[in-house]
């Protein structure tokens, strides 16, 4: 069997027969078996369930739901807008996050740490409450972004009811609440540079801009990716926040494929088509994770 | 209490999980579910239907003269729905009655409910099955079972404002072509010309109606889709034109119920094809800065059509087949449906009524000058067919239309689309 | 505001590296803050203030929405808050429990197989949740659980555990295993030396975790929309309810949208030492 420890001094003492059966299971399982179960339970077997259901169609087996689906045109705009959603905002949030976290980065620990307190709040924030936060400052004539855009002279935005605008509206949203997470991480990783680097490198005359692209960016990599990583998987759950501030409209321009999921089941009383979906979003997600998985052994290995 | 609950359903909760295997083939046969004619109601409605009948108000009267107690649930129209076929799919049981649209009475729906027939044949004279608008009655029948009682009838009417038209010198428009040159002669930098529901699910349900006022159908004879016909293409090109003569509110594509009818009362909307019984709304005064000078009208209609042809809607109250006090929730469906709480949600909460003694009620004629209107619109007004499939060509409807008004398709195309959806849906 | 003083800037007056800095920490505060700030704002409106064609940043507050919000019997939102006090604090309790006990063995004990099961956990918190929602609801169906508290508190140890036990590993890891073999030898069992010893020494590690699963729970939208109806609802389930109405009452969801910050807020606050730690562990470690 599997290699045990040596066991503790004090069970040196136990019966022989208690001992033996101490063996049979090992002390490292019995903690691990609670989350273990949890997630075989909670999140393995209802996925397997998902992918068995989209292949069933009344007891048989069919593809005729992934054939429906895959040829269904509000999926295909739903898929779209779930990876080009995903692309825009880990872009905005990332550029984002980093112009905040050098900001922050050259100053003194107590401002750094106030700044990012107040920085970090929308990140605390549900989904569903930024959503409707957004609904209101969008709003085309009571809002407060149009007021604001007149103020400065721009002609006001019809954010919500035009599917362009309204794309950015969900981008807009989402970058506001989650840039924080971006921003924690790459003050991290600034922060662990090692700065006799950075300051043996101004010794020698380099520039800012030198410092920071040949030096600061190299090293961020690992946490840069590592942000990337985990926003992308974060992404891929959208749901609530086009559930409130769109409607998933104006027609189908703003729906993600999570809201699909919740229309097929619960609206269209598709079960089959409603899991094909979620196979989608599984295999979407697997291969974001795989990838990750790769990275981190990769670098557990160098 | 509450804490009481939590715990005592945590436990039920557990035990559950550690008998669930000696559960299975228990009795869940629905149709012989356990009476118990003093348990709790629990009602599931639209937030505006609860108001509609008397709300808070009426809930007490009942527990007060009934001794049942009544937990209501509101939900919005999608997830209100979602809600009752999660229940069916659960098995739980939690709702007695719900609240649904006329539309919504298809199969899986009907599946779970109780037909209502033996207690409405059942029911004393002074309630009066007879004095429910006939039309009214069939709209919650599925092949002549009745599986609701209606309590609210709507249509779509032309709602305007007179000072503005008559300063115009307009007359009411009474087709669609007439509405759209009101609605641009009409519009203002301060005052849309019309105001019009955009957001996905509601742009498709006014859609419906315009198609409908321009005689057409949802479905053919032969039940192939029949939207791309001349009315829906007259429907469409209808609002097409309103959008490109700029007589619509730039953002109405994402305006809500909500939004049309605060921007009438706001006095920042000419005219609006309106869901009937939002007259109240606008015609309150301490809602509305308009309320003096509001105009009603029939619904514009394509040429040839009867005046006034829109779709009807209405909210039914049913019973679940699961409900465990099913002789409680027809009492509370008598009671809310009765002729005087009938006539008091019409005059009080501004409930667009389904009674004829409501009708001819002189005091609520005198109150309410669009009663004979209603009649009249309710009257000629066409219903969606009860198909399953009508959730998906709802949505079909609305995405598509959409297009053809944001200008990413003509309105020929995007009808085109819309039935090649719609068929492959229908299989 | 003050410019931070830089490392850098030698050669210019520091005024001139100050301005652009500071109005660019306005930029960002302002970003960050005022959108928070406006839908308290607006839930101390009336609807005619909101409504109106300019903002309004001057008025006479009023607590109306909050009264009907919390205590008007039809409203509901005082249950909801209730029901996501209690569920928030017993599946938090529940993840750190069982997350707890698996990190404790994942850093204590060397053992074959130990790769392919932290890899399954890891692998396990990214995958979309939303691809177990309908089986999980079938399977709660069931066993009667769809609209109970029990089936949220379920469901939100499983989405957390994976995620906390992740965390409390690298937090267990970071006390030297020495300390705990000192209190053994003084007399512990192995359990006892770890509660003894790691446990107050991770303490802020779990604070940490605690924090972040707790703020997941409270926020938590798909599940509780999908799985409760009317005794289990939550309070962001409040936030979504009043949209079909025929008037939108804006300082209505402003004041439901506030109650479901402001707890989160106070606690990240609060904690604000310990969740930085936590989300940066739990993403480098």
């Amino acid at each position: 069997m599997m290699t045990v420890e040596a066991p503790a001094p004090d069970r040196l003492h136990e019966p022989p027969t208690q001992r033996r059966r101490m063996r049979r299971i090992p002390p490292w399982l019995l903690p691990l078996l609670p989350v273990l179960l949890l997630i075989a339970g909670l999140l393995i077997w209802p996925m397997v369930q998902a992918l068995v259901e989209s292949v069933s169609v009344d007891g048989q087996w069919s593809t005729s739901a992934y054939e429906q689906v895959l040829g269904d045109a509000v999926f295909q705009q739903a898929l779209r807008y779930t990876l080009v959603f995903t692309a825009a905002t880990i872009a905005l949030e990332l550029l984002l996050g980093f112009g905040a976290a050098s900001l922050l980065d050259g100053m003194r620990a107590r401002t750094r740490k106030l700044l990012t307190a107040a920085l970090m709040l929308p990140y605390l924030i549900a989904p569903v409450a930024a959503g409707l936060i957004w609904r209101l400052m969008l709003d085309y004539s009571i809002g407060t972004i149009n007021w604001g855009l007149g103020l400065v002279g721009i002609e006001a935005v019809n954010w919500l009811g035009s599917a362009s605008p309204a794309f950015w509206a969900t981008v807009l949203s989402e970058v506001w609440r989650s840039t924080p997470f971006v921003l924690i991480i790459l003050l991290a990783g600034m922060a662990a540079m090692p700065t006799d680097v950075l300051e043996a490198a101004r010794v020698d005359g380099a520039s800012r801009a030198q410092v920071f692209a040949f030096i600061k960016l190299p090293l961020l990599r690992p946490a840069i990716a590592v942000a990337l990583l985990f926003q992308t998987i974060f992404k891929l759950r959208l749901f609530e926040l086009p559930f409130i501030l769109t409607g998933g409209g104006p027609g189908n321009s703003t729906t993600p494929l999570g809201l699909l999921v919740h229309q097929y089941y619960f609206r269209y009383a598709n079960t089959a088509t409603a899991s094909v979906v979620s196979v989608v979003l599984l295999v979407l997600g697997a291969v974001i994770a795989f990838a990750y998985i790769r990275w981190v052994y990769r670098e557990v290995d160098a | 209490m509450r804490q009481r609950r939590f715990i005592a359903m945590m436990a039920a909760a557990a035990l559950t999980m550690l008998s669930a295997c000696s559960l299975d083939g228990g009795s869940d046969d629905p149709g012989s579910v356990e009476q118990d004619a003093d348990a709790p109601l629990t009602l599931l409605t639209h937030p505006t239907i609860y108001g509609a009948l008397g709300g808070d108000e009426f809930i007490a009267e009942f527990e007060e003269a009934t001794g049942i107690s009544v937990d209501v649930t509101t939900a919005d129209i999608g997830p209100h729905l979602d809600k009752l076929i999660a229940d069916y799919q659960a098995g739980s049981g939690t709702y007695d009655l719900v609240a649904l649209q006329n539309i919504d009475y298809m199969p899986r729906v009907t599946d779970g409910l109780l037909p209502l027939d033996d207690f409405i044949s059942g029911a004393p004279q002074v309630w009066d099955w007879d004095d429910f608008l006939a039309s009214t009655r069939e709209f919650a029948a599925v092949d002549g079972t009745q599986y609701g009682v209606p309590v609210r009838l709507g249509t779509q009417v032309l709602y305007y404002r007179t000072d503005l038209l008559s300063a115009a010198g307009i007359e009411p428009p009474a087709t669609f072509e007439e509405y759209v040159s009101a609605a641009t002669a009409l519009d203002t930098a301060e005052v849309n010309g019309a105001v019009q529901r955009g957001v996905p699910r509601e742009l498709a349900n006014d859609w419906l109606g315009f198609l409908y006022s321009a005689g057409g159908t949802i479905l053919d004879d032969e039940g192939q889709c029949a939207l791309d016909g001349d009315a829906g293409l007259a429907a469409t090109d209808m609002l097409v034109a309103l959008v490109e003569n700029e007589a619509l509110p730039t953002d109405f594509l994402a305006w809500g119920r909500d939004d049309y009818i605060s921007s009438m009362q706001q006095g920042n909307a000419a005219m609006g094809v309106y869901f009937s019984p939002y007259w109240g709304l606008m015609a309150n005064p301490e809602e509305s800065t308009v309320a003096d000078s509001l105009g009603y009208a029939l619904a514009p209609v394509v040429e040839g059509v009867a005046p006034g042809t829109s779709r009807a809607q209405t909210w039914n109250l049913s019973i679940t087949e699961a409900s465990t006090n099913q002789e409680g929730a027809w009492e509370f469906i008598q009671r809310v449906t009765s002729v005087e709480n009938s006539l008091r949600s019409a005059t009080e909460f501004s409930n667009g009524p389904v009674r004829t003694s409501t009708y001819t009620e002189p005091s609520y004629v005198e109150s309410n000058p669009v009663a004979g209107l209603w009649l009249e619109s309710g009257e000629v007004a066409q219903v969606d067919p009860p198909i399953g499939e009508l959730p998906e060509i709802i949505d079909i409807i609305a995405t598509q239309v959409t297009s053809a008004l944001d200008g990413s398709a003509t309105s020929v195309d995007a009808l085109t689309a819309a039935c090649q959806q719609v068929d492959r849906v229908l299989g | 505001m003050a410019a931070p003083v830089s490392v850098q800037g030698r050669n210019l007056p520091s005024w001139t590296r100050g301005a652009p800095r500071a109005a660019a920490v306005v930029a960002l505060l302002a970003w960050s803050l005022f959108p928070i700030l406006w839908i308290v704002l607006t839930s101390l409106k009336t609807r005619l203030e909101i409504l109106a064609d300019e903002p309004v940043f001057w008025f006479t507050p009023t607590l109306d929405a909050y009264r009907r919000t919390l205590f008007s019997p039809g409203a509901g939102v005082l249950s909801d808050l209730l029901n996501s006090v209690g569920i928030t604090m017993a599946s938090t309790v529940a993840t750190i429990l069982v997350a707890g006990l698996a990190a404790y063995s994942l850093a204590r004990f060397a053992f074959r197989g130990k790769g392919p099961v932290l890899t399954f956990i890891l692998a396990s918190r990214l995958l979309p949740p939303i691809s177990a929602v309908i089986p999980l609801f079938l399977l709660f169906s069931t066993f009667g659980l769809i609209d109970t508290h029990a089936a949220l508190i379920l469901v939100y140890t499983a989405l957390n555990a994976p995620f906390a036990a992740w965390l409390l590993k690298s937090f267990f890891e970071g006390v030297p295993k020495e300390l705990e073999e000192a209190a053994e030898l003084d007399g512990c069992s192995a359990l006892g030396a770890f509660f003894r010893v790691t446990m107050r020494l991770a303490a802020p590690g779990i604070v940490a975790t605690g924090i972040i699963t707790g703020n997941m729970a409270w926020n938590e939208f798909l599940f509780a929309f999908m799985f409760t109806s009317v005794d289990a609802t939550t309070l962001p389930l409040a936030l979504a309810e009043l949209k079909g109405g025929e008037q939108i009452a804006w300082q209505d969801l402003g004041a439901r949208a506030t109650l479901l910050m402001l707890p989160a807020l106070t606690v990240g606050l609060w904690s604000q030492k310990y969740l930085v730690s936590g989300l940066t562990a739990g993403s480098l470690k």
